[in-house]
């Protein structure tokens, strides 16, 4: 069995008081696009960048590749690139120059693969970096990090705020040039629709712990909207198996849950409902049905 | 790879030095504003007469570029080339790639090296221009200007350089760097000053090591940098911890070694520099101090073993004896550890080296060579310069209770003490006419008046003067034995010794150049006709002829008791050789010395007393006591004699 792109074994990783991430397990398989959703400090950023080794974690263990980033920080990093919202790119340079300058840096480099992308992606080789747009920075990041031909391919927002073509265009780059040759991509970002239009799998990250992963498509499938309708008041709390939210509002409680839908029906049948409907959620939903709890918590709390 | 990084950082580095070649080309005519600027009274810094253009350009513009805009360019460049990347966020784009950091770091350092070092090339070439352009280049010697200023201005650029480097590896930013790399510059080039003032005699050939004691920081610069910068997290965590061990571990390291070193240091040196070399035999005969009169650094050593029994560090400025060869007082600069202290004291020591009672203080010691101190019994004499006039105090080493001698009224600012051997009388010479700096000039003719000291009341009595005082370099010769006579030793080429008889004031010439007293108020001189130099033994008048010698040279020294006379000779011929003997005159006796190495330690060393039996030879690096009773067997205290 061949070894998992990246493995995370209870990895904890704190800043001063601050727990980024706290006891994270999380594998992901070579040739998927594992995508990363939470939100604004949920730990995804640390969790990519501890996968390239810029970070240490204070517990757990690593494996990317079957390598320890932190031991064996060259390998990690010819094989690995690291993608980010920012682009991290010399504003001094022409387009150019920075490829020039990425090419001589890594013994990976396939100039043809970054030919080809330059002009998939209309670069403008002659134009300096600070004069660029942010979109197409992002595209120049794209071209430094793909064309180095990585085994794992980490993308930290990269696409964040940029407009949707634009968007539409990096993520193609990224899955022809990556996870169609056997390659695995971590996509962390706050735009789920992205996730959702080229994730294989999916995990939820909430202060910095795991809340939820499994593959896209038996997410959708399997967590669902319960509502569930009382002859009086809902009850206000309840705890069934595979609940990732519930919410009492007078008469009707909303879950949301996984399961089987007759499965699923018969627990809020039991729990006294007398009528009961239950219909598939979006990727949005699970998140938000996942992350509701702690801002209610926050909310309360504030 | 490292082609690639080191194309990078040259490039990130190229504003500096067109800035650099900005900065030199504005220079001159700066300078020249400030200058004329300052003649017209406009000037922060006080105003100038006159200046010229040749002035400010071949003096003052390489001096501002090499002790300030060098060093200052050097800093930026370093906080450039390490900390920009951080400062532009895009720091992240090597570190997330298959580079070292190592290979990044030397990248930058090299570039930042040679950077400054174009910058530097290039501003001297603007100097040259300007030099021949503005200056009078017929009548300067550029080249003797450059070497003046190259060396402090590159080792300031390199300081700097390091300085920023380790500065950039501590903050975010450029000029955050450049702040912080300020006060790291100025820490070594401080504590290299004050180490080398503080610790003037841990030096070798007079060259200050304490100037070497900040490469300890310097090389905490480039660790420290090297591993906040290369190990560890990349992203940061711990570096400061990193960073801070070592500067810590610098920093104490430069205490240590220089504890470690400074004692073997300041012997090496002072044994190098054994050959200018004062012997002061203690009147007991059992110990003698070794003043190296070069370093002014000395050993007390015990003549009878052999044995050094203690090292003073420099600067010793003068020591005095007390009669009974028990007591040492010294004039000294420095402290136990070698600390040159900011006034001098007077320590007194027994005849084993270890110290009587406390230092005490004694912030204008004059050294009037061998006549600033002696003991007067219990207690110490000595000459001091306050307020523009020399003055004598008479100090109680057991309390440290000081009195001031009431000096009688005149423009004289030179007295010293004398006394005579038998230690009965002590003397105040007052030199007529001379000045601060001449007094001590053997060529200029000068009387002195001799007051007797009263030790108890502090007070003087004028006893006579002698005439014509000769070269005072001899001065605690001038006494016979049993103080009535004053000799004079000549202070000219021309001149001869004389006798004064100090009751009568009688003068007695001698014709001789070279004289010296024997006990009893005899004297031993050398009276030269032709090629045959004769020595004679006895009174003026009462004289015998003792021996006749060939010789174009001849040196006489008596015995601390005045019972043996040392007498070298030079006889010419091919190569010129050196003879020694020790002459006994009540018994007629000649003891021809040997060399502890052939001819050759005779020709490099000296030879003096360092007790009634003892001689003391010094060379170079090496000090060997001679026994009289064994005159074939050197004990040597230091050194060897070459081969």
């Amino acid at each position: 069995m061949s070894e998992a792109a990246l493995r995370f074994e209870r990895v904890t990783r704190t800043f001063g008081r601050k727990i980024a991430v706290d006891a994270l397990d999380l594998s992901v398989e070579r040739g998927t696009v594992l995508g990363m959703i939470g939100r604004n400090g949920a730990g995804k950023t640390t969790s990519l960048r501890l996968a390239i080794g810029t970070l240490f974690p204070d517990a757990g263990r690593i494996r990317v590749l079957g390598l320890d980033p932190e031991t064996d920080a060259m390998q990690v990093r010819t094989r690995v690139s690291l993608l980010s919202e920012e682009s991290h790119l010399y504003p001094w340079m022409t387009v150019r120059e920075v490829l020039a300058f990425g090419a001589a840096l890594h013994p990976r480099w396939d100039p043809k693969l970054a030919k080809s992308l330059v002009g998939r992606l209309e670069l403008d080789l002659g134009q300096l970096v600070r004069t660029l747009s942010r979109g197409t920075k992002a595209k120049v990041a794209l071209v430094l990090g793909v064309a180095t031909r990585p085994d794992l391919l980490l993308l930290d927002d990269p696409t964040a705020g940029l407009d949707p073509l634009v968007r539409r265009e990096v993520l193609r780059g990224v899955l022809d040039g990556v996870s169609d040759e056997g390659g695995a991509v971590v996509y962390a970002s706050h735009l789920i629709h992205d996730v959702e239009r080229v994730a294989d799998r999916v995990a939820i990250l909430d202060e910095g712990r795991l809340r939820l992963e499994d593959s896209l498509e038996r997410l959708k499938a399997d967590v669902r909207r319960v509502t569930a309708v009382f002859e009086g008041d809902a009850p206000g709390r309840v705890d069934i198996p595979g609940q990732l939210d519930a919410v009492s509002d007078g008469r009707v409680l909303h879950l949301v849950a996984r399961g089987e839908v007759a499965q699923l029906e018969s627990r809020a049948r039991s729990l006294g409902a007398r009528e009961v409907e239950i219909e598939p959620l979006s990727l949005e939903e699970i998140l938000v049905a996942c992350l509701r709890q702690r801002v209610e918590r926050e909310v309360e709390h504030v | 790879m490292f082609r690639a990084l080191w194309w990078k950082e040259w490039r990130q580095l190229r504003l500096l030095r067109w800035s650099g070649l900005g900065i030199g080309l504005l220079l001159p005519p700066f300078l020249l504003a400030v200058a004329e600027a300052g003649s017209r009274g406009f000037s922060l810094f006080g105003g100038i007469s006159s200046y010229t253009a040749a002035t400010v350009v071949q003096e003052a513009l390489p001096m501002v570029m090499a002790l300030a805009v060098w060093p200052l360019l050097a800093l930026m460049t370093a906080a450039q080339a390490f900390a920009a990347d951080r400062a532009g966020g895009t720091d992240a784009f090597l570190l997330q790639r298959p580079v070292p950091r190592s290979r990044v770091w030397q990248a930058r350092a090299g570039a930042a090296l040679a950077t400054a070092l174009v910058i530097i090339a290039v501003q001297v070439a603007i100097w040259w221009a300007s030099v021949r352009l503005l200056g009078d280049p017929a009548g300067f010697d550029e080249s003797a200007m450059l070497s003046r200023l190259l060396v402090p201005g590159v080792l300031g650029a390199l300081i700097a350089l390091l300085a920023g480097i380790a500065a950039a590896a501590f903050v975010r930013s450029p000029m955050q760097a450049v702040l912080l790399g300020l006060p790291l510059f100025a820490v070594p080039v401080a504590i290299g000053s004050m180490l080398a003032f503080w610790f003037g005699g841990f030096s070798i050939g007079r060259i200050p090591l304490g100037f070497g004691i900040p490469l300890f920081l310097l090389a905490g610069y480039v660790v420290g940098s090297f591993r906040m910068e290369c190990r560890g997290e990349p992203a940061g965590r711990g570096r400061l911890r990193r960073g801070l061990v070592v500067f810590t571990v610098a920093l104490v390291a430069m205490p240590v070694f220089l504890a470690a070193t400074a004692p073997v240091v300041m012997r090496w040196d002072a044994k190098l520099g054994l050959g200018n070399t004062t012997v002061y035999p203690a009147p007991s005969g059992h110990v003698a101090f070794v003043l190296n009169d070069w370093q002014r650094a000395a050993w007390l050593i015990d003549t009878a073993s052999g044995s050094r029994l203690r090292f003073f560090p420099p600067p010793v400025s003068e020591i005095a004896w007390n009669d009974e060869g028990t007591r040492l007082a010294v004039i000294h600069g420095a402290g136990g550890s070698g600390r040159r202290l900011p006034t001098q004291r007077i320590e007194v020591f027994d005849a084993s080296g270890s110290p009587v009672g406390k230092p005490i203080r004694c912030d204008s010691c004059l050294n009037w060579w061998d006549n600033g101190i002696l003991w007067a019994g219990e207690k110490i004499v000595v000459t001091v310069f306050v307020e523009g006039r020399t003055g004598v105090l008479i100090v109680d080493p057991k309390t440290g209770e000081r009195r001031a001698v009431q000096l009688p009224p005149g423009p004289s600012t030179n007295w010293r003490v004398n006394k005579t051997r038998d230690g009965e009388s002590v003397f105040v010479m007052r030199l007529v006419k001379p000045t601060v700096h001449s007094a001590s000039e053997p060529s200029e003719p000068k009387q002195a008046v001799l007051y007797r000291l009263d030790v108890e009341t502090a007070s003087l009595e004028e006893e006579t003067t002698v005439p014509r005082v000769g070269s005072m370099f001899y001065a605690r010769h001038g006494f016979s034995p049993s103080g009535r006579s004053w000799l004079r030793l000549p202070s000219t080429l021309t001149d001869q010794v004389e006798i004064v008889d100090l009751e009568t004031s009688e003068t007695v010439p001698l014709p001789a150049r070279r004289a010296t007293w024997l006990a009893g108020d005899r004297l031993a001189w050398v009276e030269v006709e032709g090629r045959e130099a004769k020595l004679m033994v006895g009174r003026p008048g009462d004289a015998r002829l003792t021996r006749s010698f060939h010789a174009v040279w001849f040196s006489l020294d008596a015995s601390p008791d005045g019972n043996n006379l040392l007498v070298t000779i030079r006889v010419p011929g091919d190569p010129p050789r050196i003879l020694r003997w020790v002459y006994e005159p009540e018994a007629d006796r000649w003891l021809e010395l040997r060399a502890p190495d052939a001819e050759y330690a005779w020709e490099h060393g000296t030879v003096q007393w360092a007790g009634p039996g003892t001689l003391a030879f010094v060379e170079q690096g090496v000090l060997a006591l001679l026994d009289l009773e064994r005159p074939e067997t050197f004990d040597f205290v230091i050194g060897r004699p070459r081969s």
